[in-house]
């Protein structure tokens, strides 16, 4: 009895793994349906019917099984990320409206705006689901906050010190998920 | 066993031609390209399926889910409009291509 060898595994596997989950999910349903007609089917030769023995689907299905953890795994992972940036970005909105109304100058109403601009521009990279824009968005929004973190130390808050790098940080993580 | 690559270039046009016929399935489709190659061509799962999401997405095909007799699922391709024009298009490409070709690769003299 013919079997398929590790490389016909590695192959699905690779071929499988370069796919976006939701591509996978359709396609397992199908590989599904495939042995299932492989199964049923009386004229199928040994090497179709092969795909069908349990030793095979045993095997088949902890590979499966095992990209699909692991892609399980990513997403999650890059919700959490993208969920912790937004709160980060969200509380830095709120504190860019208040925290220049206890200086009272102009400079820090200016700073304080343009911190607003940039974690809104944030969020908005966070969740566009064009990807290679709401990145640049985002790295563009964290980016300014920190840089804003500067000025705004002489002027009337260390906030910005604090919220900016940390909205970057999370952004390397984001970016690792991505 | 062909390599790779060269299957790569034409599983898209072969993948487009038999589901012109009408709607089928990934099982029968890949039975049908062994028969039609008398078993030259043996495609795997992992390279018949995503070849076909991939067509999906450039919307030369369409898949629709159809119950079967004994209720499971079975996912049906078929040609659509822009498909069967590109269709046409790398049909007449691909006979004038593997002509030539051939003309090289089989006449061109031994050194």
């Amino acid at each position: 009895m013919h079997r398929p060898n590790d490389s016909y595994f590695a192959e699905l596997e690779q071929e499988l793994a370069a796919l976006s989950l939701a591509e996978r999910e359709a396609i397992l349903r199908e590989l599904r349906s495939h042995y299932d007609d492989a199964a049923a089917d009386p004229t199928a030769d040994d090497q179709i019917l092969r795909l069908g023995l349990p030793f095979q689907a045993d095997q088949f299905g902890r590979k499966l099984k095992r990209i699909h953890r692991s892609a399980k795994r990513e997403a999650a992972k890059h919700r959490t990320m993208m969920i912790i940036a937004t709160v980060i970005a969200s509380i830095a909105i709120v504190l860019s409206f208040v925290f220049p109304w206890f200086d009272g100058n102009l400079l820090a109403f200016i700073l304080g705006g343009t911190a607003a601009i940039c974690s809104i521009l944030s969020v908005v990279g966070i969740w566009l689901p064009k990807q290679t824009i709401g990145q640049w968005l985002f790295w563009s929004g964290s980016t300014g906050l920190t840089l804003i973190g500067l000025p705004s130390v002489i002027s009337f808050s260390s906030f910005y010190l604090i919220f900016g790098p940390l909205l970057l940080w999370t952004g390397t993580r984001l970016q690792r998920t991505y | 066993m062909f390599e790779r690559e060269l299957l790569k270039g034409s599983l898209g046009l072969m993948l487009m031609a038999l589901v012109e016929q009408g709607p089928m399935y990934g099982y029968l489709i890949a039975k049908e390209i062994r028969a039609l190659t008398d078993d030259v061509i043996d495609l795997k799962e992992g390279s018949l399926y995503p070849a076909l999401h991939r067509l999906e997405k450039e919307g030369m095909i369409e898949g629709f889910w159809q119950r079967r007799e004994d209720g499971v699922d079975r996912r049906y391709y078929r040609i659509t409009a822009a498909g069967q024009a590109v269709l046409d298009e790398r049909r007449a490409q691909w006979s004038r291509f593997s002509a030539a070709v051939s003309k090289v690769v089989s006449d061109a003299p031994s050194q």
